[in-house]
């Protein structure tokens, strides 16, 4: 066997030990055989096991990496919440325009096509949908405070329009 | 499914203690990686740092795909690129785990061939043997095949050997394409 051959059966020999070791490579009894009959590989196998075992070194310390990545989260979780709370404040915002100017509407007298209902009842709705207005514009402006109004007066509006759609049943022929 | 890539899924349906407790676990390899692809511990730092920080958008994203090491290790291999791209920069040669105590000795020795290896081969050598990834993980991380990481890592270790014993490395033909697939 010529010198060239003898390096190439070594190279395969160890790149497959290389890739064996690390769970890599499936048995191969021809590399396994050389390595054990070559003076050469035995000699490289014994340098790499002695480097091996100088290699397990510990790591330095290293800088703190999760206190400012858990600071970006919090601030990125504040700004998501702020975000979502912006949002509602339009809602209630829009509600708010949107329930004044139906107050509006049936004070002047031109309540919504839907509806047929007497003056009086015009003029009580109009009071309770500017009272929820206000509470939606109360809400907006400080919703940790007042947004609990909202409930009670929602409710309200609620019980109205039942009593609203009850009595146009009991109206129909 | 291990509790690392179940804390990974609760992270990324913005669960804030399982985040912290995946940068905790993977913080020590992170580091380590970053300081084996720059080689100078205030850049491994910047782009450690820059990793983590990028995984608090990133991490909303995380669907499992990959073992969370690897999408973290992935991630700083990017990092580590913008940092180097900032500092307008080389990198520089270095090992991914700086000692504890510079004192002389055989370790420190093997250290410092390691910081002798080019870039590609560290980085291999590196994920595999000090971070324990799988070859198929580090080709993942390193964006290339499975049979280049095993030549890369043989080659890394025939360049450790013959420098430490002083030998020439005459196995490594420097060329990925004669890898065994």
């Amino acid at each position: 066997m010529s010198t060239d051959e003898e390096l190439a059966g070594c190279q395969a020999a160890r790149k497959w030990l290389s890739a064996y070791r690390d769970g890599e490579a499936l048995e191969d009894a021809g590399a396994a055989r050389h390595l054990e009959t070559c003076l050469a590989c035995g000699s490289w196998l014994r340098a790499l096991d002695g480097l091996t075992g100088r290699l397990r070194l510990r790591p330095a310390e290293q800088p703190d990496l999760v206190g400012p990545a858990l600071a970006a989260w919090q601030e990125a979780a504040a700004g998501h919440h702020h975000r979502r709370m912006a949002a509602g404040r339009a809602l209630l915002w829009a509600a708010a325009v949107t329930g004044l100017m139906l107050a509006a509407s049936r004070l002047i007298g031109i309540p919504p096509l839907s509806e047929r209902i007497s003056a009086h009842a015009g003029r009580e709705l109009a009071a309770l949908e500017a009272a929820l207005a206000v509470g939606f514009t109360l809400a907006a402006w400080r919703p940790g405070r007042h947004a609990g109004g909202l409930l009670w007066g929602g409710g309200d509006r609620g019980r109205v329009d039942a009593a609203g759609v009850r009595r146009r049943r009991a109206d129909r022929p | 499914m291990t509790s690392l890539e179940a804390a990974a899924r609760r992270a990324a349906k913005g669960d804030g203690q399982a985040f912290e407790a995946v940068c905790r676990v993977l913080q020590d390899d992170v580091w380590r990686y970053c300081y084996a692809l720059v080689g100078d511990r205030e850049l491994a730092a910047e782009a450690a740092q820059e990793t983590f920080l990028r995984s608090v958008r990133a991490i909303r994203r995380f669907r499992g795909e990959a073992p969370v090491r690897v999408w973290y290790l992935t991630l700083a291999r990017r990092a580590t690129a913008e940092v180097l791209r900032r500092a307008r920069r080389e990198p520089r040669v270095g090992t991914g785990w700086p000692v504890e105590e510079l004192v002389p000795g055989p370790s420190v020795e093997a250290q410092l061939l390691v910081e002798e290896l080019p870039a590609e081969l560290r980085q291999a050598f590196v994920l595999t043997q000090v971070l324990g990834l799988s070859y198929a993980e580090t080709a993942a991380v390193m964006g290339c095949a499975v049979g280049t990481v095993r030549s890369r890592v043989f080659r890394a270790r025939a360049r450790l050997v013959a420098a430490w014993t002083g030998e020439p490395s005459e196995q490594d033909t420097g060329e990925d394409a004669s890898v065994d697939r």
